[in-house]
Formats: C-alpha cells, sequence, structure tokens
C-alpha cells in the first residue's frame, strides 16, 4: 500500500440488477487515491475480469489514474462525429451490463462535470444503476 | 476527419514541446496515442517537482497544457493548474482550439505550434518550477 491509498467501501445500494447478486458484494476495495480524493467504486464484480475508470479530463486524469491501478477506460475510435455520443452511451452501457466488469469513478474536475460525455455516462449510471 | 492519422496528429504533438525535453531537462513519463481522437504526452523534472501535460482531445475538441506540482510522480486536482487559466490571468493570449469539426492535420499542428509557443514565451517561470 502506497502513501494515500484508502480502504473504500462499496456501496450496498449499488447493486447490478438483482438476478445476478453473486457478482456484486459490498466488499472493501483497495484503490490509490484518485486526483480529486477519494474515488467511487460504482458498480462491484466480485470476480471482475476487468475495472473501467469514468470521469472528467480523460488526459489529465481518467487514463493516468486508470494505468496508475491497471485498469481500461473508454478509448474512443470512431471518426464520425455524429457517432461519438452514441458510442460513449454504448460503452458505458456494455460495462453496466457485463457482470464481470467494476466500474470506478473519480469525478469531475469542478464542482460540476462539464463534459457532455461524462455528463452522459453518469445519467446512464443514475438511469441502470441507481448512482 | 477519415484522413487523418493518428500517428501525424501525435508526432505534431511530440514535435511541437520537444523543447520541454531539450531546453529544460524534463522527462517523458507516459504518453497515449492508442486511439484517433485523444492524445497526451506527460513530462516530468523530478529535480524541481514539476509535471507537465500537453494534450489533444478531438471529442472535446481540447487542446490542454496542464502543470501540477508533483514531488512523488502523481499529480493531485489540488496542485492542478490549466495554462489556459494562466494565460487569461496574466493577460497574456489565449490558447488555441479547433472551432467546430474542422479536422486538418496542418490545422492541428498549426494549433500545437502556437500554443507551444504560447508556454515557452509565457509559461517559463512555471516550466523552470517557480511557485504558483
Amino acid at each position: 500500500m502506497v502513501n494515500g491509498e484508502r480502504l473504500l467501501n462499496v456501496g450496498s445500494e449499488l447493486l447490478f440488477g438483482s438476478d445476478r447478486p453473486e457478482d456484486v458484494v459490498a466488499e472493501p476495495l483497495n484503490l490509490p487515491i484518485g486526483p480529486g480524493g477519494a474515488v467511487k467504486v460504482v458498480k462491484y464484480a466480485k470476480n471482475a475480469k476487468k475495472v473501467v475508470v469514468i470521469g472528467e479530463k480523460m488526459a489529465e486524469r481518467v487514463i493516468p489514474y486508470a494505468k496508475k491501478i491497471n485498469a481500461t477506460w473508454f478509448k474512443p475510435t470512431g471518426k464520425n462525429p455524429a457517432n461519438w455520443m452514441r458510442n460513449q452511451v454504448q460503452w458505458i452501457r456494455r460495462q453496466i451490463k457485463d457482470p464481470n466488469t467494476t466500474i470506478i469513478d473519480i469525478g469531475s474536475k469542478g464542482a460540476k462535470p462539464v463534459s457532455p460525455y461524462y455528463q452522459k455516462e453518469l445519467d446512464m449510471l443514475r438511469k441502470w444503476l441507481g448512482y | 476527419m477519415s484522413n487523418l492519422n493518428k500517428s501525424d496528429i501525435f508526432s505534431s504533438l511530440k514535435n511541437a514541446y520537444q523543447f520541454i525535453v531539450d531546453d529544460f531537462e524534463y522527462k517523458v513519463i507516459d504518453e497515449e496515442s492508442s486511439t484517433p481522437l485523444l492524445f497526451y504526452i506527460r513530462y516530468e523534472n523530478k529535480n524541481i517537482a514539476r509535471i507537465i501535460s500537453v494534450s489533444i482531445d478531438l471529442r472535446e475538441a481540447d487542446f490542454g497544457i496542464t502543470i501540477w506540482k508533483s514531488s512523488d510522480g502523481w499529480t493531485r486536482d489540488e496542485d492542478m493548474l490549466e495554462f489556459k487559466d494562466y494565460l487569461k490571468k496574466k493577460k497574456s493570449g489565449e490558447l488555441l482550439s479547433l472551432s467546430g469539426e474542422v479536422f486538418d492535420l496542418n490545422v492541428i499542428e498549426e494549433i500545437n505550434k502556437k500554443n507551444a509557443h504560447l508556454l515557452r514565451e509565457y509559461g517559463n517561470e512555471l516550466i523552470v518550477g517557480e511557485d504558483y
């Protein structure tokens, strides 16, 4: 454990669906502190095969943190701007639905999210997980 | 933007800010160029406890220059200074960005060069580690 790491509790209300409770348990995770302080475990998969990080400012905050904890992040590849938001929505939806994915949120840079893409992710998490 | 090549965009970014390495003894500690829309390079000078990140986020039309005080290689929001805010405060100009969805390598190169020039011209104190 490096300096600044904290034990974080997974909110027991953030269960991923009621049909697969075995995939989501309220257990502590050891995670380094994020750029803005303690990070939030939005969805916890007990036997996670993948950990994804969301948040604001991909280059400055999200990707460096994801690399630090050996996680992954949304990698936009579509070259047509008309599809960018739809691709983002489809990606976060897949992460929400995948029982083997843990989702970590490092939050926005300021008090409120500015990025429309991050805001959309939060909307989806609210809709599907009550986040 | 179908003709844009990600390695060309990344090279443009790297070339524009090479002076950070050549003239100020920073080392590249991280870089990202795995997708065609998002690029960054992170530089660190351990002697003065400073990290600089330069980035291009084409989805957000954002060309970022960010500076942190950091003695342990990690960066926190409380130590984060966005160079565009610093310029605004000093009334020393404005970082360029893309207007709308104009995706052209020549335009991107031009923006990188001009922003790098602004950093070199007005951000010298930040680069050499003075407090902010």
